[in-house]
């Protein structure tokens, strides 16, 4: 069919515009960014306390967020200080508030680039259970309209780890599980293995030290522990700071580097690398201010046999050299 | 040169005003205050005036300073010696993924970019999970395309295994390092993918990436889909969940 009348054709085009406009969806894609601080807090209280803590929640998107706000119970997962959720209620969920201007809340909408002060309120009643309660504040965004074309739609979320020691100080029942190395080596750095195991009831947080003598009883070296939080019934590798630059220029190198050091498995590093002879390594940890302090003591061996190997065929290769133009002469 | 003896008189006159106007306004030191995340230093008040006392010695209080110290708790906030001069923080460059249309044996691969600054922790992950397969809402039967189990059939909310037969369908995604070497280790081979964690199936969300404290870490997360010939028509979606998570 044609349609020769001009006014005709502009109403058909409108509606057919409208039309359009109206099926037509329009994909809005944004960018989903959240901060928070602090993302762990610890806490050692004797019941009766009323504790407050200050969290502020950053979004750093430009559009407008509405966060929803858990509570998840944690527990250590593997030992270099990474944690898995489960499933089971805490005691004191019960008395934990998120306030918003001393108001609890479930939820908060924070606009583009704005953050807001919260607090974390926790009441410790006189009859709270003698115990440790591991738990992190997730805020989680809640978008869930369902677009009309095929699609998964992402939402985004930020925890904050809290660690609450409920009960008063004392000597925490631990054992250092491991401190080892190898026996030989040729060349640095050296790697030493920490584990500590803390069977108390409360998180602790270990100082310790490994101090390095040579075959000569000098002190070379001194590593200083990185102080790190062992959870209840768990074990933890203790690493260093030298082990975390590290892993962090692997990072940067975006893997392309030849050392073997993994996240998983956090050690302690003497970057040391020519060495010779036998080496005493100590290991002096204190596991809470209260103690205990644990020394233990382990020997190895380094030589470079690479290096000499190479000087010896030099020198060979020298009197060879050397004896073969006094047989000319 | 000043010869005239009034003039250099008068010249001295107003060198010592100056200097003394000057002198009055000189700022006095007074308490000073440092403080970082985790240790705020208070120095007594300096009194100039007073001889030196030994005992007047500066005096660190470990405790936050945000933080009121109370007998009965005892609070810190963020990790020791902590220098860092960024908060936590995850970035997800889009809050949708568009699949387009799907059509049988064509598979189509989404991608979005996750990035974590962790500076201001020892380590950090990012857990995933989804809350239903991808599902037709319009649907009267709820068809849906159910997660994919790749080539092999065992890949699976943990592992990776290689998905490139376009004959083997269903939805699944993988991960790949941009910056840094954070992206699970399964994912080291091109072509492996998993499934993402499913919660109306009950399953435990699962770590899409994970590493130590650092600056900027970005990956790149690849949607896949692939659909047979009998798929049911309809419009599908559901909704993916990360959280960035500290380390304790």
């Amino acid at each position: 069919m044609k349609i020769n009348n001009l006014k005709l054709k502009i109403l058909y085009l409108t509606i057919c515009l409208l039309g359009y406009l109206s099926i037509a969806q329009t994909t809005n894609a944004i960018p989903l960014n959240l901060a928070i601080d602090p993302p762990i807090a610890t806490i050692k209280a004797i019941p009766p306390a009323i504790i407050t803590v200050p969290l502020n929640i950053q979004n750093k998107g430009d559009a407008q967020v509405s966060l929803q706000i858990q509570l998840k119970p944690f527990k250590a997962k593997g030992e270099n200080g990474e944690l898995e959720y489960t499933r089971k209620m805490l005691g004191v969920f019960g008395s934990t508030q998120i306030l918003d201007a001393g108001v609890p809340i479930e939820s908060v909408t924070i606009n583009p680039k704005q953050q807001k002060k919260l607090n974390l309120s926790i009441n410790i009643s006189q009859d709270t259970i003698i115990s440790d309660y591991y738990f992190s504040i997730i805020f989680t965004s809640t978008d869930s309209s369902l677009a009309k074309f095929n699609s998964s739609m992402n939402n985004i979320g930020i925890a904050a780890n809290i660690l609450l020691s409920v009960g008063p100080k004392e000597t925490p029942k631990t054992t250092l599980e491991e401190f080892s190395s190898n026996i030989f080596f040729e060349k640095g750095p050296i790697p030493f293995t920490i584990r500590v195991k803390n069977a108390d009831a409360h998180f602790i947080e270990p100082k310790g030290e490994i101090t390095i003598k040579n075959m000569f009883g000098q002190f070379i070296g001194k590593l200083s522990l990185t102080n790190v939080n062992i959870l209840s019934d768990s074990i933890r590798a203790i690493p260093n700071d030298t082990y975390m630059q590290e892993l962090k220029l692997k990072n940067n190198l975006g893997g392309k580097t030849k050392n073997p050091y993994d996240f998983k498995h956090p050690i302690a590093l003497w970057k040391e690398n020519f060495l010779l002879g036998l080496y005493t390594a100590t290991l002096n940890i204190s596991m809470s201010d209260e103690g205990p302090i644990f020394t233990r003591t382990i020997h190895f061996f380094a030589f470079p046999i690479q290096t000499l190997i190479i000087i010896v065929i030099i020198i060979i290769t020298a009197i060879a050299v050397i004896n073969r133009l006094k047989l000319y002469e | 040169m000043i010869i005239d003896l009034r003039l250099r008189i008068g010249y001295w006159a107003i060198g010592l005003l100056g200097y003394l106007f000057i002198g009055l306004f000189l700022p006095s030191a007074y308490a000073q205050t440092m403080s970082n995340n985790n240790y705020i230093i208070k120095m007594q008040e300096l009194n100039p005036t007073a001889d030196i006392n030994v005992d007047n010695k500066p005096t660190a209080d470990n405790l936050n300073p945000s933080i009121p110290e109370e007998t009965s708790f005892k609070v810190r906030m963020g990790i020791k010696n902590s220098v860092a001069s960024h908060p936590f923080s995850i970035l997800l460059t889009s809050n949708i993924i568009d699949f387009g249309i799907l059509s049988p044996t064509n598979p189509i691969i989404r991608t979005v970019d996750l990035n974590t600054n962790s500076e201001a922790v020892y380590g950090y992950s990012v857990i995933v999970f989804e809350n239903e397969s991808l599902t037709a809402s319009s649907s009267a039967k709820r068809a849906f395309i159910p997660d994919t189990t790749c080539d092999n059939g065992e890949c699976s909310t943990e592992n990776a295994s290689e998905w490139t037969n376009t004959l083997t369908y269903g939805f699944g995604y993988r991960c790949d390092n941009i910056t840094g070497v954070d992206c699970n280790d399964s994912f080291a081979k091109t072509n492996f993918y998993k499934h993402f964690p499913n919660i109306a199936n009950n399953d435990d969300p699962q770590s899409i990436m994970a590493g130590v404290g650092s600056k900027d870490k970005t990956t790149r997360i690849s949607y896949k889909i692939n659909i047979p010939g009998t798929q049911a028509q309809g419009t599908y979606n559901n909704i993916t969940t990360y959280i960035g998570v500290p380390n304790f």
